[in-house]
């Protein structure tokens, strides 16, 4: 982990400064110099000549500019700014022309440009796309709907429309009233070059004041696979302060938060457990998704209910144009997807399919066994009118693992399932008022089933009403605010029998009830700086019936009070939100942001497996207080135009507060009095990302690093000394690339390493009644063995015209190519075998001494899938 | 109680996982406690006979032989009596009670011990038991051998529980390795790893081994300290393991182990 320590940090400068020896290198650092000499000074440090008209542009023009070692396109914005002059560079000339905006007056009218924005060939909504006018620093992105906004002054105006992956798009507008602008921006072809699908500095800029990390589905798809697909989780998993779990799960942590501190959304709809087969899959079907992004700070008001990140994933609409029909097949597993336009550009179905193909590998071995998982998701959308516009989104999915009784009468086995059904209704109420209001349900549950019907069932589940504003006030200010009232319900793990002779504890079900108002205001202080200041006001009431303890310093009950209904307990919250958005130059900026969070839903776990097991989630109540944070961060961005490179780099700090860990050897499942089993106490995380990307040409793809501590202090365990959370792994390294070997043939690797995860390991043994039992020291003593994984993967493109309809191609993808083995458990309780691998102890009367062992996941994993559309 | 008889399902579950990962031994670097405790096993019972307690060191390595306490003063009390344990020499570590008694039911018994001037004190009472469940008895079709397929459900609401089976065929292959103690557990709670056990080692026997079952009846509190050393030891090393901790002990002054007291019920099978 040293020698990559010192890699990484001799790499960085290096690839810092190769970036910027592909750009020129401009410095002029006169207090006071005309235009002229500004002029001379650029032409002889980069030998481009500018072109003008001398009538209309004064070269006699005073300036104080000072400028170091700035790009071109630094220092022309630089100017653009300071004369009002747009440039444009033709051949080996830089064409300076006065800016149209010039000549309006100085108190101008303003009107609003508002519309949508569209891919041309699907008619699918573009999110997070950018409309700028085009010379000025202004400029607007689309909402999660494609919609957009902006005020302009009256007159002339040149907007640009771009969207990475998509050729530009500008049109010119004369600006007499509200104008609605619809724009339908085409694909861009792989042979075009990379300046024209790639995004302008300013543009990559304003990208970055919503703080947030994006994953697209493409990108997704070009990593190496495992067992089929490369997966959400996966590929969250490799980007900075993301840590997975280990190998096969479906956890993951961010920013030394627990595993339960981050929200997966999809349409609004919540998703309890994104995992299948215990966590090796993830329920998002690549095919649905559109797009997905990751908040890890400044979560914006709207979004919430969780301490450490918010992933937020919106789905394709559908071909609103053509029909079109795609899949993927492989050996483990096949899935289809389909888009069909109902009413051609107003409205369109997308319904996608996924099912695992597990049997003929255990058929042979359990021939009574019904093992695998299935997904179904399915989105309408309709366009009534310019106004109004409706959305229905069904995702399902469900595992099931299943073990035929030998009669064929009785079955045993565990199933979960997670079902959401979303509606949403956009209105634009006028171009500056937009609106959005979701209705959605949705459960989870999980079972454990056994002959007899016998049943174990653990669920939770919710009903929602919410609507969202989206104002464009003014030239400056933009607010968000909206409101929620959204009803939990869970039961924590209940049995059911038809026994009259089993008696279990009752469990009772939790109701809950969380009412949220927010506002947050977007002002834009100078054509430099911006600030986000927002509050987000949640209110979660219990609702009865109810029976909870009243718990004495050793946590014991000492008494109970029953609700029979109406709520009785109430937590209002109030967490402010603030961000400060600074342009340094024309490439680069810094942003400040601080923000409070609360968590009214806990997953109540004392597991270290990877794998997701009977877990129940908890709401907050009487004794358990809503798990609370505040983030500082620091994030400094800067954009390589010419290499097309972008560094980010950000500080954290976390302090969040009652944080639950658990007594010694809880009872977490069928215990009516569960929180008496809780502990809870703080956590401190800090750290420091790195991350250098490379999204276009040949070679592209991404290198982070980081540095992070999570540091825990929970009453009396450890002695009441802090001690470092399972998830405390100081560094991680990741690197993906792709590299396109010719036209046909793409190579993807993946390589990541980091700091093994806290756990306690023994510092002693005794034997008690011919056990051996062993000794712990403090808590979290100990550390698992570094991870380490290299994936590799081919992609073949098999039809020969890249335009052709019929759109194919193989991939072949080894997982841990180099069989590394990540440990993800050691035990000292087992003897080794002959023939097999360590056992637990039965016989104690054999003198076989106790060994410790290690256990390994995925040591190598190849994979074959064909894709293909129509 | 059915519910929780699933292992033929559970051995699809570790067949999944095995066709991707493996375990195998490892030399782990362990770090040092330096604990120097004494682990004291103390489990009186109602039958009548001599009693007995056994006190060792704690060990660095669980490979190692612990180090036995041969020195120490032993005594329990209960009420106005006393009952000294004296060393065995003859097992270093094993003290075993002057007279033979058996612990009688509803009273408090305190445990005593000196050593090197420090004292160990714990008290107990008596653990009721319950009739023991039959034994289920399993063939393997290989061998035509026998195996022991269950002692007794991992969860019981009304009753918990420990079963110490010990099975003998030295009378059959006297040549060979021929005893087995096996131990159980019921609890009257649930736990995930108690649920999917991790694999444990079978014990093949022949036709015609003697099986003794013992049910040892636990108080709440020794229940509570069983449960977490099966967390820790029998439960330990599957898929769904719980973050691990020490053992609460009942004797004082740091003391490891427990001292406590069950009624017992006995159960000899010849196996068909």
């Amino acid at each position: 982990m040293r020698s990559l320590f010192l890699f990484l940090f001799f790499l960085l400068p290096f690839l810092s400064i190769q970036a910027q020896q592909d750009d020129y290198q401009i410095t002029i650092q006169d207090r006071s110099i005309t235009l002229r000499e500004v002029l001379q000074k650029i032409t002889e440090q980069t030998g481009l000549d500018f072109s003008f008209n001398s009538d209309k542009v004064n070269v006699e023009e005073k300036l104080k500019i000072r400028i170091k070692n700035a790009s071109l396109d630094e220092t022309m914005s630089v100017l653009k700014n300071e004369l009002r002059i747009d440039y444009s560079i033709v051949e080996n000339q830089i064409i300076l022309n006065l800016q149209k905006t010039s000549f309006i007056d100085s108190n101008p009218k303003y009107y609003t440009l508002s519309g949508f924005l569209n891919d041309q060939e699907t008619g699918e909504s573009l999110i997070g796309a950018t409309i700028e006018l085009v010379g000025t620093s202004k400029g607007t992105i689309s909402n999660e709907f494609g919609y957009y906004a902006i005020q302009l002054p009256q007159g002339h105006h040149q907007i640009s429309f771009s969207y990475i992956g998509y050729q530009n798009s500008r049109n010119e507008i004369n600006l007499e009233k509200d104008l609605k602008l619809n724009a339908q921006l085409p694909t861009a072809s792989i042979s075009l070059p990379d300046v024209i699908v790639g995004l302008s500095s300013q543009t990559k800029l304003r990208e970055k004041q919503s703080s947030t990390l994006k994953l697209s589905p493409k990108s997704l798809e070009n990593m190496p696979e495992f067992a089929g697909e490369s997966g959400l989780i996966k590929g969250i998993q490799s980007l900075p302060g993301i840590k997975t779990h280990s190998d096969g799960s479906a956890f993951f942590f961010v920013r030394g938060g627990e595993k339960d501190q981050n929200l997966i959304i999809i349409d609004d709809s919540p998703v309890y457990n994104p995992s299948h087969l215990f966590g090796f899959y993830s329920i998002v079907v690549p095919d649905f998704a559109k797009s997905i992004n990751i908040y890890t700070s400044d979560i914006p008001t709207n979004l919430g209910d969780r301490l450490s990140s918010i992933i937020d994933i919106r789905t394709k609409d559908g071909n609103l144009n053509r029909w079109s029909f795609s899949g993927a097949l492989n050996p483990l597993i096949n899935r289809f997807a389909l888009e069909i336009p109902v009413v051609k550009e107003k409205a369109s179905i997308f319904v996608s399919t996924r099912r695992s193909n597990f049997d003929w590998l255990f058929k042979r071995n359990a021939p009574n066994a019904d093992i695998g998982f299935g997904d179904f998701n399915f989105k309408y959308n309709h366009k009534i009118n310019d106004k109004n516009r409706i959305y229905f989104t069904l995702i399902s999915s469900s595992d099931n693992f299943n073990n035929q009784g030998l009669r064929n009468t009785q079955s045993s086995g565990i199933s979960w399932g997670n079902f959401g059904a979303t509606l949403r209704w956009n209105h634009i109420f006028s171009p500056k008022l937009f609106s959005n209001s979701t209705f959605n349900t949705g459960n989870y549950v999980y079972r454990l089933f056994a002959p007899g019907a016998n049943r174990w069932e653990s669920s939770i589940g919710s009903i929602s009403l919410k609507t969202d504003f989206t104002h464009f006030l003014s030239p400056k200010y933009k607010a968000k605010f909206g409101g929620e009232i959204q009803t939990i319900y869970i039961n924590p793990g209940t049995i059911s029998t038809p026994s009259t002779r089993d008696l279990f504890p009752r469990i009772r079900n939790n109701y809950s009830r969380k009412s949220l108002l927010y506002y947050q205001v977007e002002y834009a202080l100078s054509g430099k700086t911006v600030i986000n200041a927002g509050l987000r006001i949640p209110s979660w009431k219990s609702i009865g019936p109810a029976l909870y303890g009243i718990y004495d310093d050793n946590y014991d009950v000492v008494d109970t009070v029953r609700i029979n209904s109406g709520s009785y307990n109430n937590y209002t919250k109030i967490d402010p939100r603030l961000s400060i958005i600074q342009q340094l130059n024309t490439s680069s900026n810094l942003k400040l942001s601080v923000g409070s969070y609360h968590q009214f839903l806990q997953l109540i776990s004392n597991s270290t497996s990877p794998f997701t097991a009977l877990e129940v989630w908890l709401p907050a109540s009487p004794n358990i207080a809503p798990q609370q944070s505040w983030q500082f961060a620091c994030n400094y961005y800067k954009h390589f135009p010419k290499s097309n490179l972008d560094f980010t780099v950000e500080a954290y700090y976390k302090h969040s507060k009652n944080i639950i860990d658990y007594k010694s050897h809880p009872e977490t499942l069928l215990n009516p009095f569960l929180e008496g089993e809780l502990r809870f106490g703080t956590m401190n995380a800090y750290g420091l990302e790195f991350m250098l990307k490379k999204e276009l040409g040949k070679f592209n793809g991404w290198m982070s690093y980081n540095f992070s501590r999570a540091i825990r202090t929970t009453g009396t365990i450890n002695n009441g000394n802090p001690y470092p959370a399972f998830q405390d792994r100081p560094h991680d390294f990741s690197i993906l690339g792709n590299y396109q070997l010719s036209k046909k043939i793409t190579v993807s690797g993946y390589f990541t390493a980091f700091t093994g995860s806290a756990f306690s390991s023994p510092t002693g043994f005794y034997e008690y009644n011919n056990k051996v039992i062993p000794i712990f020291g403090s808590k979290h003593n100990d550390r698992l063995p570094n991870y380490r994984r290299f994936d590799l993967a081919f992609k073949f493109r098999l039809n020969k015209n890249i335009n052709a309809r019929y759109q194919h191609h193989l991939n072949l993808s080894f997982y841990n190519l180099f069989a590394h083995k990540n440990i993800v458990a050691v035990n000292f309780n087992k003897v080794e075998q002959e023939d097999g691998p360590p056992l637990v102890k039965s016989n104690f009367l054999s003198e076989q001494s106790i060994i410790a062992s290690q256990t390994s996941l995925v040591n190598w994993m190849p994979s074959l899938t064909y894709k293909f559309k129509l | 109680m059915e519910i929780f008889r699933m292992n033929q399902y559970w051995s699809l579950v570790v067949l999944i996982f095995l066709s991707f990962g493996c375990e195998e031994k490892t030399d782990w670097d362990y770090q040092s406690g330096d604990h120097q405790q004494l682990a004291i096993t103390a489990i009186l019972s109602d039958e009548f006979k001599f009693q007995k307690i056994e006190i060792f060191q704690s060990m660095n390595l669980p490979s190692e032989d612990p180090i036995a306490i041969t020195n120490a003063t032993v005594a329990i009390k209960s009420m106005n009596n006393v009952i000294e344990f004296i060393h065995d020499n003859n097992q270093p570590g094993i003290y075993y009670s002057q007279i033979a008694f058996s612990v009688p039911s509803n009273i408090n018994i305190q445990l005593e011990i000196l050593h090197e001037g420090q004292t160990y004190v714990a008290s107990t009472s008596v653990g009721k038991v319950a009739p023991i469940p039959p034994l289920q008895i399993g063939t393997n079709q290989a061998t035509d051998e026998r195996f022991v397929a269950k002692i007794a459900d991992v969860y019981s609401p009304v009753e918990q529980a420990m079963y110490e089976v010990l099975i003998d065929w030295s009378e059959i292959r006297p040549d060979t390795f021929n005893q087995a103690l096996l131990y159980a557990f019921t609890f009257n709670t649930v736990d995930i790893s108690g649920i999917i056990q991790p694999n444990d080692e079978v014990i093949n026997f022949p036709v015609g081994t003697t099986i003794i079952e013992k049910k040892f009846g636990l108080t709440s509190d020794y229940a509570d300290f069983l449960r977490a050393l099966a967390i820790e030891t029998s439960w330990q090393g599957g898929f769904f393991d719980e973050s691990q901790s020490s053992l609460k002990s009942n004797i004082s002054n740091n003391a490891l182990g427990y001292f406590t007291a069950c009624q017992v019920l006995s159960d000899t099978i010849i196996v068909q």
